[in-house]
């Protein structure tokens, strides 16, 4: 087969055409970002909510029990017994 | 810049132009998109052959494209400059890979909807011919079949195209040959009547 009966044959072989607009769609996927790279999760807010609920417990679990002790009466201070009083030292 | 069988050897995009789309001008971008869609989807779609439904060629020649878009900046700086064998070479990898990905299909092959603008008297004579090259074209190994198409019917040279399947030229060489040897014979009964 010469190279002009292979071009001509050729030149019978349909080809897939562009559809309408396509430029315009390669833009818009342009601009996205790229598929393959993994991305941050967006939902940040939501994250440091979560945080802030988990801060707040801890401190609350923290504060609660210390905010009590010092509002209650010094029990435990006035249990401690009471050393005899053994004077000034001597040399 | 490759010379395209029966075009002459002129870039599809002026240098201006491509510096601009380099720089990120998204105008000049769609300049060249606008100016290689048609032989990106020539050419997906011919070597996916039958399976080369519109969705899929599209598909692959919107993700040629966003490729060509984020490694444009890039382009160049192995001092190649041809813009069109690149793009080419990116819708072909990617074709081949969607090949791989498919099985063979074994309905018959049949282009009733082929070639829009042929005349009432030579259609059904094309659609016979067209039908014989895929049939040929179907029959090499997806590497064979971009080699073809991107020699004969784009018409690359061999360096570009063993560049672009990551062969080395003596391979090109053979595949074009085998492929050549296919076509023929499929062609054969065709070939006789004239």
């Amino acid at each position: 087969m010469k190279s002009s009966d292979l071009d001509l044959v050729l030149s019978a072989w349909p080809a897939a055409r562009p559809t309408a607009g396509f430029a315009d769609r390669v833009m818009v996927a342009c601009a996205a970002p790229p598929v393959n790279v993994r991305r941050v999760p967006a939902a940040r807010p939501r994250r440091s909510r979560s945080l802030l609920a988990v801060a707040a417990l801890v401190a609350a679990s923290v504060l609660v029990p210390l905010l009590l002790q010092r509002s209650a009466p010094p029990q435990a201070l006035a249990s401690i017994p009471v050393v005899a009083d053994l004077g000034p030292l001597q040399d | 810049m490759a010379a395209m069988r029966g075009e002459p050897d002129q870039p599809l995009v002026d240098d201006l132009t491509l510096q601009r789309a380099i720089r990120g001008d998204e105008a000049a971008f769609r300049i060249v998109v606008s100016r290689h869609e048609a032989q990106v989807f020539a050419l997906i779609g011919r070597i996916l052959v039958r399976s080369r439904s519109q969705g899929i060629v599209e598909d692959l020649a919107q993700e040629t494209f966003v490729r060509v878009f984020h490694a444009l900046p890039s382009f160049g700086r192995d001092g190649r400059w041809n813009l069109t064998a690149w793009i080419l070479t990116i819708a072909a990898r990617l074709a081949i890979d969607e090949l791989r990905k498919r099985p063979r299909q074994e309905e018959p092959i049949t282009f009733d909807q082929a070639d829009e603008g042929a005349s009432a008297d030579g259609d059904a004579e094309r659609k016979r011919i067209a039908a014989a090259i895929a049939r040929a074209v179907e029959g090499l190994v997806p590497e064979q079949r971009a080699a073809f198409i991107l020699r004969e019917v784009h018409g690359l040279e061999y360096e570009a195209i063993a560049e672009a399947l990551s062969i080395d030229l003596g391979t090109v060489k053979s595949r074009l040959w085998r492929a050549r040897v296919a076509l023929r014979a499929a062609l054969k009964g065709i070939y006789d009547e004239k």
